[in-house]
């Protein structure tokens, strides 16, 4: 379970230079001078053990990220996933976002998997 | 969580209203809220909610004409590879005459929208009183949400976590959320609306604050 500030916002478990890429990423999204893009329209998979619909069915969990920063797009998809979609870690993701992927699986301990190697 | 009475209808028609669709070629110079079809006469607002299709943008119908060239009006025009972020994106280029679409359906609602009044929700709703809008580069503003589903879950959410910024107005305690069709405060259509279980008070530059809206099919 992340451990989460008053406001419900998850704390993320990178390490300090990854802390710090996410950090730099944020600010520079936020400042209108920096043409550091938003991450809208990223998709993510994240790998779902909780067993949902038929025995077949594929246990993924799918996002797609609205008007936000890295920072948030992390925060948003740990925190929900943990609150509404899942039950335990996942040990894998995949994203169209690289970064996104590789940040979401140092969180979780996870691997990053292709995008078109993840079964829907 | 109250599903206003407006929701109720953006989901009958995105689930059950495939029939009513229309399509064409204008002639009138679009504008940035209207469109006129040209010689296909709608029945009065019986596309609400819907997206006008040109070959470049869309925009979400907030109501129409019935006449033998119907007029659109639209809350503004949207770019489907730039969608808007948040309320201070601009509104995308107003496109040219030529061939257009309203598919069937509705436009999804994924914009989320704060504020400080805590007043309980009633089914007739249609804004969220005292939305907060600040000028320039806001944080706190209307935002598009994160989407999610698991396949064959029964849940579905909308998720945003929002950062103070310089140009919101500070300390603000949030006690309510609404779920918008669009982008724009005057005219996008609020399909819900919800009272915060615990108000959550941003008073620095940076506080961020997690809100997820759940919807169970």
């Amino acid at each position: 379970m992340a451990i989460r500030n008053e406001n419900g916002v998850p704390e993320l478990a990178l390490s300090n230079s990854s802390a710090e890429f996410v950090d730099g990423k944020h600010q520079a999204a936020l400042d209108p001078d920096n043409d550091e893009q938003l991450l809208t329209g990223t998709v993510v998979y994240v790998e779902n053990k909780r067993p949902v619909g038929a025995a077949d069915t594929p246990d993924v969990t799918m996002f797609v990220i609205g008007g936000e920063t890295l920072d948030e797009a992390l925060k948003s998809i740990v925190g929900t996933f943990e609150d509404y979609h899942g039950h335990d870690n996942p040990s894998w993701v995949a994203s169209s976002h690289e970064d996104l992927a590789k940040l979401l699986a140092e969180h979780y301990g996870a691997k990053t998997k292709p995008m078109e190697k993840v079964k829907r | 969580m109250t599903r206003v009475a407006i929701g109720r209808d953006v989901e009958s028609a995105s689930l059950l209203n495939f029939a009513n669709s229309y399509a064409g070629t204008s002639t009138t110079a679009p504008a940035a809220t209207t469109y006129t079809t040209d010689g296909v006469n709608i029945p009065v607002n019986s596309v609400v909610g819907q997206a006008i299709v040109t070959t470049t943008v869309f925009g979400i119908i907030v109501s129409n004409t019935a006449a033998a060239s119907s007029v659109l009006t639209i809350d503004r025009w949207y770019s489907t590879t730039a969608l808007p972020a948040n309320v201070n994106a601009a509104a995308a280029a107003t496109p040219a005459v030529g061939a257009w679409q309203i598919p069937a359906g509705n436009v999804p609602a994924a914009y989320i929208g704060l504020t400080a009044t805590a007043t309980a929700a009633v089914d007739g709703d249609t804004v969220l009183t005292g939305e907060l809008n600040a000028a320039g580069a806001a944080g706190l503003n209307r935002q598009l949400a994160t989407y999610a589903h698991t396949a064959a879950a029964t849940t579905t959410t909308l998720t945003k976590t929002f950062t103070t910024a310089a140009a919101d107005t500070i300390p603000v305690t949030i006690a309510q959320m609404a779920v918008f069709q669009g982008v724009v405060l005057a005219s996008s259509r609020m399909v819900f609306r919800t009272v915060l279980s615990a108000t959550a008070t941003m008073s620095a530059v940076g506080d961020q604050l997690a809100l997820t809206h759940t919807t169970t099919l």
